[in-house]
C-alpha cells in the first residue's frame, strides 16, 4: 500500500499531489520535508489520484489546512470523489476550511 | 561495510525491554476493556448494550453510558483519529472529559461544545481530533436527543424498514476549531424500534478484493434482524464483517451501540420520518 505526493509550486500557487492511499501506514510521507515555498499565496489540494483516506489521513489533510491558514494562504481542496466529500461533510472539514479562511481560528 | 555483533547482553536486555513492553500492552488493554465495559445501564423496558473490537490490541473506539438525574441516560460513541497506543490515551482523555461534561451540561448538545473546550488545545497541539455522536435517551417518553461532532448518524430502524435522521445534525470534530456550538435534534421512538450507533470501522472493513462493507449491507442486515434482541444484532453484525471480510486482518476498531425501545409510557407520533433506501 503506497502514497505519492507531489509538491510542485506554479506561480504563487502550492500544489499538492496525492496519488494512492493515505493512511494510518503511509501518512508518514505526509510529514516529511514539509516546507510552504516562499512567495506562496494559494495551497492547492488535488486528491484527484487518492485511492483511499481515513481518519490519520483526513488528520494530515487538516494539518495541511492549519500550516496554510497559519501563512494566511488561500486554500482550494480539487478533485474529491462523492464518497470522500462525504465522509469530510460529516466531519465538518468544509466548516474548518471556511473558519480558518476567514481567520476564525487565529488567536 | 561493517556489522556490529550484538552481544548476548544487549540481546537479554532487548528481550527484557520487550516483555516489559508486551505486559505494559497486556496492563493497558485490561484497563481499556475494563473502563469500556463498565456497568450497563438498567432500564424499565427496552435494553441498550455496547461493545468495541479493537483492531490491534488497543484502540481509540469509544462508547459510554451516563445516568442522568432525571432517568435519562446519557449515550455517546466516538472515535480518535489513528489506532493503537497513540489512539488509545487520547480515548482515555475522551472518556474524561465526556463524563466531567455530563456532570454539568443540560443536553447533549452542550455537552459537545464542553468536550471541544476542554480537549481543542491539546488535541491541536497534537494534530488530532476525535468524531463524537452524543445522544440523551428517555425512556418514558421515548424521545431521544442529539448532537453530533462530526460523527455518522445512528441507523433507526422501525419494523420493516430504516428512518432517515436529520442529515445536517453534524457538526464539526472535537478538535477541529475552537468554541463550536452543537445543535440538538430529537426522534420521537416507538416501542421495538432498533437504534444503531456505530464507527466507520463497521462501514469501511474491506474484504481480499478490496470490497468495502458499506452502509446499505449495514442497513440491509439491521432490517432483516431488527425485531430481534440486542445481543443477537450485535453477534449477526459480528458475524456478518466475518463473513465478508473473509477472516482479513481488521484495518480499524469496530464499535456498536444498541438501543432497543421498550415500551413508552406516552407514545406519541411526532416523527414521521422517510424511508431510507437500503
Amino acid at each position: 500500500m503506497v502514497v505519492r505526493i507531489e509538491q510542485q509550486k506554479v506561480g504563487e500557487e502550492y500544489w499538492i499531489r496525492i496519488h494512492g492511499i493515505l493512511d494510518f501506514s503511509t501518512m508518514d510521507q505526509l510529514h516529511e520535508d514539509w516546507v510552504i515555498p516562499d512567495g506562496t499565496s494559494k495551497m492547492v489540494i488535488d486528491v484527484t489520484h487518492m485511492e483511499f483516506i481515513d481518519s490519520t489521513g483526513i488528520g494530515g489533510i487538516l494539518n495541511l489546512l492549519y500550516s496554510g491558514s497559519a501563512k494566511q494562504l488561500a486554500i482550494e481542496i480539487q478533485g474529491l470523489r462523492e464518497e470522500v466529500k462525504e465522509i469530510f461533510e460529516t466531519l465538518g472539514v468544509f466548516q474548518i476550511m471556511k473558519a480558518l479562511q476567514a481567520g476564525g481560528d487565529r488567536k | 561495510m561493517m556489522f556490529r555483533k550484538q552481544s548476548p547482553l544487549s540481546s537479554s536486555i532487548q528481550s527484557t525491554v520487550d516483555s516489559a513492553l508486551k505486559r505494559e500492552i497486556l496492563l493497558a488493554q485490561n484497563i481499556q476493556m475494563s473502563l469500556l465495559n463498565g456497568e450497563k445501564p438498567q432500564l424499565a423496558s427496552g435494553e441498550v448494550t455496547g461493545s468495541t473490537i479493537p483492531a490491534r490490541l488497543i484502540g481509540g473506539d469509544y462508547f459510554d453510558f451516563y445516568p442522568l438525574p432525571d432517568g435519562k441516560i446519557r449515550i455517546v460513541i466516538g472515535d480518535v483519529m489513528g489506532k493503537g497506543i497513540p489512539a488509545a490515551m487520547l480515548m482515555i482523555l475522551t472518556r474524561g472529559a465526556f463524563r466531567s461534561a455530563s456532570e454539568t451540561t443540560q443536553s447533549p448538545g452542550e455537552t459537545l461544545s464542553a468536550m471541544n473546550n476542554a480537549l481543542f488545545a491539546d488535541l491541536r497541539k497534537l494534530g488530532s481530533f476525535v468524531t463524537v455522536f452524543c445522544s440523551d435517551w428517555d425512556p418514558e417518553t421515548g424521545k431521544l436527543t442529539y448532537a453530533s461532532a462530526g460523527h455518522n448518524l445512528p441507523i433507526i430502524v422501525r419494523g420493516s424498514r430504516a428512518l432517515e435522521t436529520a442529515r445536517s445534525a453534524t457538526g464539526v470534530m472535537i478538535g477541529g476549531l475552537p468554541k463550536q456550538y452543537y445543535d440538538n435534534y430529537e426522534v420521537r421512538l416507538q416501542t421495538n424500534d432498533l437504534v444503531f450507533f456505530y464507527t466507520d470501522g463497521i462501514v469501511e472493513a474491506q474484504n481480499r478484493q478490496g470490497d468495502i462493507f458499506r452502509l446499505n449491507r449495514l442497513v440491509q442486515l439491521l432490517v432483516e434482524t431488527g425485531q430481534r434482541d440486542a445481543e443477537h444484532i450485535e453477534r449477526h453484525v459480528i458475524e456478518s464483517i466475518d463473513r465478508f471480510t473473509e477472516g482479513l486482518p481488521q484495518k480499524d476498531d469496530i464499535t456498536m451501540i444498541i438501543l432497543k425501545v421498550g415500551e413508552c409510557q406516552s407514545e406519541l407520533t411526532g416523527y414521521n420520518a422517510p424511508i431510507l433506501n437500503a
